[in-house]
């Protein structure tokens, strides 16, 4: 492999984060080659004491993802980034048994954010659809005229109140998700960290 | 070294290699590679981070032909590496602690 090499799948590897982040790599990289070259060592030796690309490419991912994390630790989608960090330890020089724990703690904090986003997100919709149907068939009775009965205001009441359950059930889960959502990136944060040391290095 | 034990002494060597002078990144990767051991791979993201947390500001400097930038310690890098010293302080009296006590069973070997 040479520098032009390296550097390309480096670059193709580090696509989805922002241009800044990237530059900045790519940057850091580029002189690394040439200011190695400078004391005279060749591109090969420096590749060889360097990770691949592809594992360069997951630390500095993970990064980002921490950073992003800490300035908004609150958002779902850092969340997300943070748990793609977890899984890509997979790609770095780990042993057997902690890629294991790595992939069944990944799986798990994954299942708790989906298992909690579908039970909510169910829990909302039947509120807003009991509210709908109720809501409709109180109408009816409007049209129809049949409505000057006792039926009309208690259907009524009933969509009002299936309506303010949905607005507080929403507000409570939403609260609930960005809790949630930093807990797991704290969590995923501690995994990164205590499982992402290097085999290689320290085998020097 | 054990790999956690490493990896709490990482950012303070790098802290402390950039207080003494400012540097590029391949030289305080060099130095921090043989004072640790670390992979070279493992000093960019370190690097960025504390960039990031304002412990370092960078400036671009001609060499050769091209532009290098290097790593200037912050006020606020400053009193990280103040406070790493402050920690290790402590870790070292346990060290000496260890490395001074002989063990009945150490003296008859």
């Amino acid at each position: 492999m040479t520098q032009t090499e390296f550097m390309t799948q480096l670059a193709n590897r580090l696509i989805d984060i922002p241009l800044e982040e990237r530059r900045a790599a790519l940057d850091f990289y580029n002189n690394y080659f040439q200011d190695a070259r400078d004391e005279g060592r060749s591109d090969a030796e420096v590749i060889a004491s360097l990770e691949s690309p592809a594992q360069i490419a997951a630390r500095i991912r993970a990064e980002f993802a921490f950073a992003q994390a800490r300035r908004d630790p609150a958002n779902p989608k850092n969340t997300g980034r943070v748990l793609a960090a977890v899984f890509g330890i997979l790609s770095l020089p780990i042993t057997v048994p902690a890629a294991i724990v790595v992939l069944a703690l990944g799986i798990a904090l994954t299942a708790v954010l989906l298992a909690f986003v579908l039970t909510a997100v169910g829990i909302v919709l039947a509120c807003v659809g009991t509210a709908f149907l109720v809501g409709l068939n109180a109408a009816v009775l409007l049209v129809t005229g049949a409505g000057t009965g006792a039926m009309f205001p208690i259907l009524l009441g009933m969509a009002l109140m299936a309506l303010g359950l949905t607005v507080l059930f929403a507000t409570v889960f939403w609260l609930l998700l960005k809790l949630l959502a930093r807990v797991i990136a704290w969590a995923g944060r501690g995994i990164y960290r205590l499982f992402a040391g290097n085999r290689k290095g320290e085998a020097k | 070294m054990d790999p956690q034990l490493k990896k709490g002494l990482l950012d303070a060597c790098v802290l402390a290699a950039i207080a003494r002078e400012d540097a590029y990144g391949y030289r305080v990767t060099q130095e921090a590679v043989a004072m640790l051991g670390v992979s070279e791979s493992a000093l960019y993201p370190v690097l960025r981070r504390l960039e990031k947390q304002g412990c370092f500001e960078t400036y671009s400097r001609e060499y050769g032909g091209r532009l290098r930038k290097y790593y200037r310690i912050t006020p606020f890098g400053l009193e990280r590496l103040r406070e790493s010293r402050m920690q290790l302080k402590e870790v070292s009296r346990v060290i000496d602690y260890i490395m001074q006590e002989k063990g009945k069973g150490e003296e008859q070997a």
